[in-house]
């Protein structure tokens, strides 16, 4: 096996190993539960003549407990391979890290939640078709459609969901200028 | 005979045909359920003959299960929550260019099982229903856990953490208003968290928007087509493994009946235990999930069987086992019939027509199925990048739609980036899903059956159905790990012995 070899694939294993044992997954679920049990606390008991019965907070606080439960298993798991992930896996993990900030992929990725973020504020501002129009070209701008193909196909994209669902099932897409030629 | 020639006539097959059209594409698009299908359908049958009118919904409804899985297939988006236990092994078929292949495989058996689910529905209708009414609170409670232990049956790989995403859609399905004090719980203050996070958007989130992200971060194969069909799509090929496969498909059935028998359960739960119940008991469950033929054959025989069986407590006691019998029986009160062990005799004839309504709509299903496996398969012979823009407006729209609701929208794109999450983590999807279907089953029943009997477990074990339930919910969980663990102390006794 050549250097390079060997080195991408400690770089792989590093970084199927990082999710196996990752951080964030238990610090999410304590962390949730925590929330979950804060928040409950707060809801009201049940009682019946006198006698508790299971109310509100009775079934979030079992799957909270249990989900608690679940992250220390999962944090006590990557910290007891810890000591021995750290010293071969602290470099890959790096460099998979960089490469995830970085690339092309975490970009898009990034791109494509914004502009759906974006997209119901916009439509409600300009129309669902002009707002739609915008998102759709830009996304597949981005995903490397060639010009001419992204201009058709939003074009056509639109004009069929605005009127299956706006024409045909009377849903109530945002109106802008261009709906009001129609 | 004469039912038949009544039916047969163009005024009722012509918009019974047009109406499994309109099935087809309600199903195989994403945020248009079976439920919304057939709603929108009652105002067109208004004025029709009931059965012409019923003609249409029957046949809308079924096909609208069915061509749930086409974009589940093609795409990894259950069009309807009946199809998201097909999305499991359907997709990875697709991924070995076998799409159309499955979707064949997934017509037969939706067909095959409709008519053993309407079989039954004709033949043993009454006293299925009164089992179903056999069922308190406690039974409810232990079939949603049952159903919930398919989680850790459905996960592939990490069980462990497939129980945890079990338990994370148990605790979704809690946010919204509390079934017995009507305590608002998570919602702070939200309005539109009042009814609960909506299962549809998060399906559409956690399953498609999740893939389009996956997808989007790899430059390389968005130039390539969607769909990789290597073979060209015919009804007989698959023909071979639905005969090799016929007592799977016969099970299936019958557990997707007797499941949407159960008022609430419903033909997505149908799938969910039948595609357990399957993997369970196969020979090589680690083909689960991986593009096993039996894991498309045991939900889509089931979900359309779950229907039939939907509609026995409907027709015999007027209590829906699902929305979109909810929605039949209006109609039927909107035609003048009353649902009811009386409709039997009262109009014995419109409920002959429907039996063999829904007989003959499987057969047709065959046909018009197939038109639409091929439609679709066109439409996605476009380029990936293509396509997962079109997936994109199609789900946020959909979602949209379904509520006319600015924060579905946001539960898809929250459920999308979750769904990315897990998969970049190996915690599997399926189970997320199954504990936000069956959250509300088990905690109402669980409440409901502890505030009846003051707080007491005691009778969760004491009830006869309760207690057969029990038995099986933890020979389920517990026989596989006990027997393995014996193997094992076995072999290593053995090995020791020997040297």
């Amino acid at each position: 096996m050549s250097d390079r070899e060997l080195k991408s694939n400690t770089q792989r294993n590093g970084e199927n190993e990082e999710r196996k044992y990752g951080l964030s997954f238990p610090l999410i679920l304590i962390g949730l539960s925590i929330f979950v049990l804060i928040v409950s606390a707060d809801f009201p008991a049940f009682e019946q003549r006198g006698q508790q019965l299971p109310g509100p907070r009775f079934f979030p606080t079992i799957l909270a407990l249990f989900l608690l439960g679940a992250g220390l298993v999962e944090g006590f798991q990557f910290l007891r391979q810890k000591d021995q992930l750290t010293r071969h896996l602290r470099d890959s993990i790096q460099t998979a890290k960089n490469q995830m900030l970085h690339s092309w992929g975490a970009k898009t990725v990034t791109l494509i939640l914004s502009l759906l973020v974006l997209f119901m504020p916009l439509i409600e501002a300009i129309g669902f078709i002009a707002g739609s129009l915008i998102v759709s070209i830009v996304i597949m701008a981005r995903l490397r459609v060639p010009i001419l193909h992204n201009l058709i196909v939003s074009s056509l994209l639109i004009a069929i969901i605005w009127l299956v669902f706006g024409q045909t099932f009377n849903v109530p897409l945002p109106e802008g200028l261009v709906e009001a030629l129609f | 005979m004469e039912i038949l020639q009544s039916i047969l006539q163009p005024n009722v097959l012509v918009p019974w045909l047009l109406a499994m059209l309109f099935g087809i594409f309600a199903g195989a698009t994403p945020g248009l359920t079976a439920t919304m299908a057939t709603a929108l359908l009652i105002p067109v049958t208004y004025y029709m003959e009931p059965v012409a009118g019923l003609a249409m919904i029957i046949g809308a409804t079924f096909t609208a299960i069915f061509a749930g899985d086409i974009p589940a297939t093609y795409l990894r988006i259950p069009g309807t929550p009946a199809s998201s236990a097909a999305v499991l092994d359907g997709f990875e078929l697709n991924r070995q260019g076998k799409g159309g292949y499955a979707l064949t495989l997934d017509l037969w058996c939706s067909a095959i099982g409709g008519i053993i689910g309407v079989t039954i529905l004709m033949t043993i209708a009454p006293s299925l229903a009164n089992f179903a009414l056999l069922f308190s609170s406690s039974e409810y409670f232990w079939l949603g856990l049952f159903g919930l232990s398919m989680s850790a049956v459905v996960s592939k790989g990490n069980t462990f953490r497939g129980i945890v995403a079990a338990a994370f859609g148990l605790l979704v399905s809690t946010v919204g208003m509390d079934i017995a004090m009507g305590y608002q719980r998570f919602t702070f203050g939200n309005l539109d968290l009042l009814d609960g996070v909506g299962f549809i958007p998060a399906m559409i989130g956690l399953f498609g928007l999740s893939e389009v992200l996956k997808l989007a971060s790899d430059k390389e194969i968005l130039a390539q087509p969607s769909l990789i069909q290597t073979a060209k799509i015919s009804m007989l090929a698959s023909l071979p493994v639905i005969w090799r496969h016929k007592l799977l498909i016969f099970r299936s059935a019958i557990i997707g009946t007797i499941t949407g028998a159960l008022p609430g359960a419903g033909a997505d739960i149908a799938a969910w235990m039948s595609y357990g119940a399957a993997k369970k008991s196969s020979k090589e469950p680690d083909k689960f999930g991986t593009g096993a033929d039996e894991g498309v054959i045991a939900p889509t025989s089931a979900n359309n069987a779950g229907l039939a069986g939907a509609w026995i407590p409907a027709l015999v006691f007027g209590i829906p086992g699902d929305a979109v019998t909810a929605i039949v029986v209006g109609a039927m009160l909107m035609y003048g019939l009353r649902p009811g062990p009386m409709i039997f005799s009262e109009s014995a004839e419109i409920v002959d027509s429907i039996f063999v309504i829904a007989l003959i709509t499987q057969f047709l299903l065959l046909i018009v199925g197939y038109l639409g496996i091929r439609g679709f398969g066109r439409l996605l012979q476009l380029p990936r990048n293509i396509v997962m823009v079109i997936v994109v407006f199609f789900s946020t729209i959909g979602a949209f739609a379904l509520n006319n609701s600015v924060f579905d929208v946001y539960v898809v794109i929250a459920f999308g980036l979750i769904g990315f999450y897990m998969e970049k983590k190996d915690i599997p999807l399926p189970p997320l899903i199954l504990g936000l279907i069956l959250g509300p089953i088990i905690e109402r029943n669980l409440r409901v059956g502890l505030i009846r009997t003051g707080g007491s477990f005691l009778p969760f074990f004491t009830r006869p159905v309760s207690a057969v339930l029990a038995v099986l919910l933890f020979v389920t969980m517990f026989a596989g790990p006990a027997i393995r663990l014996i193997r094992g102390y076995m072999r290593s006794r053995g090995r020791s012995n020997s040297s």
